[in-house]
């Protein structure tokens, strides 16, 4: 049966190209979400970098409020400072490509080392009844209470993209692609937020 | 231009969508036939050149079932799976598309004032008509002026602005062009197109695989034996004539989609000018782009979704938007008879606004003539709806408008409308948001509370709407954890007021799909005449405390609907659960059935002259859910 043959081949082919052209259409469909899922994360580092920035604008009013009173704390002053300056710049350097590990993993160290200066000079500035009395500077750590929560919040944002884009990266077809479109792991925003370091010292005293 | 009411469009819309359908059968009916004819003929040549070697007896003829059936189930699974593939990309959410573009979500704390200034406009429009917010992406890395609507309804839409038309454009043009793609927001259009281009995109697959087929027996050495050869040849005019078959398929389709792409890009020109009353706003932003005379996308995904960009650039058959001189024209036409009606307009609202004031003992007619008028402009927004709305935002004091911008005070906006009058309850309540929301939400609730308690009941709608494109930033965990609290808040007092059920219809419609939250899958089929009765009793009693009076309230809507066996229902018998299975179930019905059923509840509520707030929220959240989106100057009492 010389056309049953023939069909068959045809038939045969068919179904080759078919299943080809599905795979393709599957694959770019991975690269689609993998492109969706970065952007979420890139878009939701936006909103860390908004607060982020407020927050390192609030910074130097402060210290310019204190500055004053303050006269015998010069480096716990500019410790404040630079440090702020630090993790401003990994902020800068991280919005660009909130994908890159290394630049996150930057902007965890500066923002914890931040915290942990600023932790050190709300500290002191207790021991200056002038200061604690400051309503400027009260308004101005009220709105800094309120920035690192924002923070906090965004930040959770993030990480709750960022574990999404791995996950969906690492599970099983995806993995095989992933490395070679270019989309690489991404990293956590890993910082101790003001919260939990302001409540620290109370357990170890 | 005479416009069309909105309920015409979503009916014509249904229609289209219905000649589509018969239209894509007619093309796959046909892509089979000649499909099959090119196989059948190379196997009947196949089978002569083999009888004359072997002398087989059997002739094949043309008609062969059995290979009918292949063809028809290979052609299907081609064409099927381009459309699905491309139906699926483009129904992932408008989001998606706009990020896959390269599109970077405008954050509504954001200190770039470009930024601000188009995020203004987009809200003004929307709480205009009456809408949630949709969020808005803009085009960094494009500097020429173009702009999109995307995804598939109203809940998943979002615009997208390029940077050009960010920095390039005035106010008002910004405003025309965006109230250009909130027309196909409204409309429909977006829907509409992706069907299309799946359809398209489909046949184009065709045409690739018989190009590859092509490819395939040509490049492919075979040895020299004559049958093998005999093969290759048949192979070779199969895909040549798959090919054929699916670019002119697909030549013929894109003729199609452009044809329909053009004329709704003239009818969202006619509507923007309609929302805006600004003709100059739209021709100046179109004049403009004349002179860029490059308003293409360079982003690599901007081809495939050409069809949905304010302007396409290619000046053929092919394109998918008129030319740009022909658009002006058309908006300079239509700018006489604006003129003519933006009189008319102004002469009718002062004298709304002149008896307004008397409302009070004027009877029915004023606001009365304001609901019904209402029910005209849904999904048509006008120029006066765009003032009132530019007012309540601006009337929203500035600290709240921040809050609602910015996610972790967004929670707290909503949560502090939630919280009771009554003081017990409103302790027990901040205890639970204490125990249950994030650090500092709390505090940030109590700092907002005295100024959304002071908000005017009408303005809180229009907050609600903008913190809902904010909502759409958290991360699902935060969702999930946002939504718990909010129907925690709702159950303290264990009774659900017409604002909490308001809350929860914008809550379930606009964000908890989007979140993946699986929603009580609402009640399936057609809406009963019980069904209308419950919603028309409810509006009849939300407006008066009187039941003699809303019975004649609910006589005077169910004589409107045109429909016998409705009941006026007593208070009790219109519990809010009862009310919001009801207008699930209606949601479904055809087009002029709800623009009977709207007209209907107008009536209700312009019964006795005044609308209450409670009146003014259930019709705003039956409007929502019958996909109604009923303009703001309509759904809030305006302020003499």
């Amino acid at each position: 049966m010389p056309f049953l043959a023939l069909s068959q081949t045809t038939t045969t082919l068919l179904i080759v190209l078919a299943v080809a052209v599905v795979v393709g259409l599957w694959v770019a469909g991975i690269y689609n979400q993998l492109v969706t899922l970065s952007q979420r994360f890139k878009n939701a580092f936006a909103q860390i970098d908004v607060q982020l920035k407020r927050r390192y604008d609030l910074i130097p009013n402060i210290v310019e409020t204190a500055k004053g009173a303050m006269k015998h704390e010069r480096e716990t002053l500019t410790a404040v400072i630079e440090a702020r300056n630090r993790a401003a710049s990994a902020a800068s350097t991280a919005a660009a490509n909130p994908g890159d590990a290394a630049a996150i993993g930057t902007l965890g160290v500066a923002e914890t080392a931040l915290t942990q200066s600023l932790g050190r000079f709300f500290a002191l500035a207790e021991a200056y009844p002038d200061l604690k009395a400051n309503q400027n500077l009260l308004a101005i750590q009220e709105e800094l209470t309120s920035t690192e929560n924002k923070v906090a919040f965004a930040r959770q944002a993030f990480n709750d993209a960022v574990t999404a884009y791995n996950t969906y990266r690492s599970t099983f077809p995806p993995v095989l692609f992933a490395g070679t479109f270019g989309y690489g792991p991404a990293s956590l925003l890993e910082f101790e937020d003001a919260q939990v370091i302001k409540e620290a010292p109370k357990v170890s005293f | 231009m005479v416009a069309m009411d909105f309920f015409t469009h979503q009916d014509r819309a249904r229609r289209n969508t219905v000649w589509l359908v018969v239209l894509m059968a007619v093309a796959f009916g046909g892509i089979v036939v000649m499909t099959y004819a090119v196989i059948a003929g190379c196997l009947v040549a196949a089978a002569q050149s083999e009888e004359m070697q072997a002398e087989a007896v059997d002739d094949p003829g043309w008609w062969q079932p059995e290979i009918f059936a292949i063809v028809a189930a290979g052609v299907a699974a081609v064409v099927g799976s381009g459309s699905l593939y491309k139906t699926m990309q483009l129904s992932g959410g408008g989001g998606s598309l706009a990020e896959l573009l390269g599109g970077r979500i405008v954050l509504g704390d954001s200190p770039d004032p470009l930024d601000r200034r188009v995020l203004n406009v987009v809200e003004e429009m929307a709480i205009a008509a009456g809408t949630p917010v949709p969020p808005v992406y803009l085009l960094d890395r494009e500097s020429s002026i173009n702009a999109f609507a995307a995804g598939k309804r109203l809940d998943d839409a979002v615009i997208g602005i390029t940077r050009g038309a960010a920095e390039k454009l005035s106010r008002d043009e910004l405003q025309g062009v965006v109230a250009h793609e909130f027309s196909h927001i409204l409309h429909g259009d977006m829907r509409l197109n992706t069907r299309l281009v799946a359809l398209v995109h489909g046949i184009l697959v065709l045409g690739l695989l018989g190009y590859y087929l092509l490819r395939v027996a040509f490049h492919t050495r075979s040895s020299s034996s004559s049958k093998d050869s005999g093969l290759q040849m048949g192979l070779g005019l199969l895909g040549l004539a798959i090919m054929v078959i699916g670019y002119v398929g697909t030549v013929i389709g894109s003729l199609i989609k452009a044809a329909v792409s053009r004329q709704r890009e003239f009818l969202a020109d006619a509507s923007a000018v309609q929302f805006t009353r600004n003709p100059d706003g739209l021709a100046g932003a179109l004049s403009r782009i004349a002179e860029e005379a490059n308003s293409q996308l360079s982003a690599p995904h901007a081809a495939e979704a050409s069809h949905m960009f304010f302007t396409s650039g290619v000046m053929s058959l092919f394109a998918t938007h008129p030319p740009l001189a022909e658009r002006i024209a058309r908006i300079d036409a239509s700018r006489a008879a604006s003129m003519a009606t933006d009189a008319i307009d102004a002469g009718h609202l002062a004298g709304l606004d002149g008896n307004a004031a008397v409302a009070g003992f004027a009877g029915g007619t004023p606001i009365g003539v304001k609901a019904t008028a209402a029910v005209a402009a849904i999904g048509e927004p006008t120029a006066t709806d765009l003032r009132a709305a530019h007012r309540v935002l601006e009337d929203i004091p500035q600290r709240l408008r921040a809050a609602a911008h910015e996610p972790f005070g967004c929670r707290a906006v909503i949560y502090a409308m939630l919280l009771d009058s009554d003081n017990v309850i409103r302790v027990t309540q901040l205890a639970q948001l204490n125990a249950q929301a994030e650090p500092g939400v709390a505090t940030e609730t109590r700092r907002l509370e005295t100024m959304v308690r002071e908000l005017p009941r009408s303005e809180r709608l229009a907050l609600v709407d903008l913190a809902v494109s904010t909502l759409k930033a958290l991360s699902a965990a935060q969702y999930r954890r946002f939504r718990e609290t909010v129907e925690v808040l709702i159950e303290t007092d264990s009774r659900l007021d017409i604002f909490e059920w308001v809350l929860q219809k914008i809550l379930v419609r606009h964000l908890d799909h989007a979140f993946g939250i699986a929603v009580a899958s609402p009640r399936r089929g057609r809406g009963t005449r019980q069904d209308v009765s419950i919603l028309l009793s409810s509006l009849a009693h939300a407006g008066t405390s009187s039941a003699t009076d809303a019975r004649a309230a609910c006589d005077r809507g169910c004589r409107a609907t045109g429909l016998t066996g409705l009941a006026f229902l007593d208070r009790d018998q219109v519990r809010l659960d009862a009310v919001s299975h009801a207008v699930d179930a209606l949601a479904s019905i055809k087009p002029d059935s709800k623009h009977r059923l709207m007209d209907a509840m107008a009536m209700v509520v312009s019964h006795d002259g005044v609308m209450t707030p409670d009146e003014a929220e259930l019709l705003r959240g039956f409007a929502d859910t019958l996909d109604c989106p009923m303009p703001l100057a309509a759904g809030a009492i305006e302020r003499p």
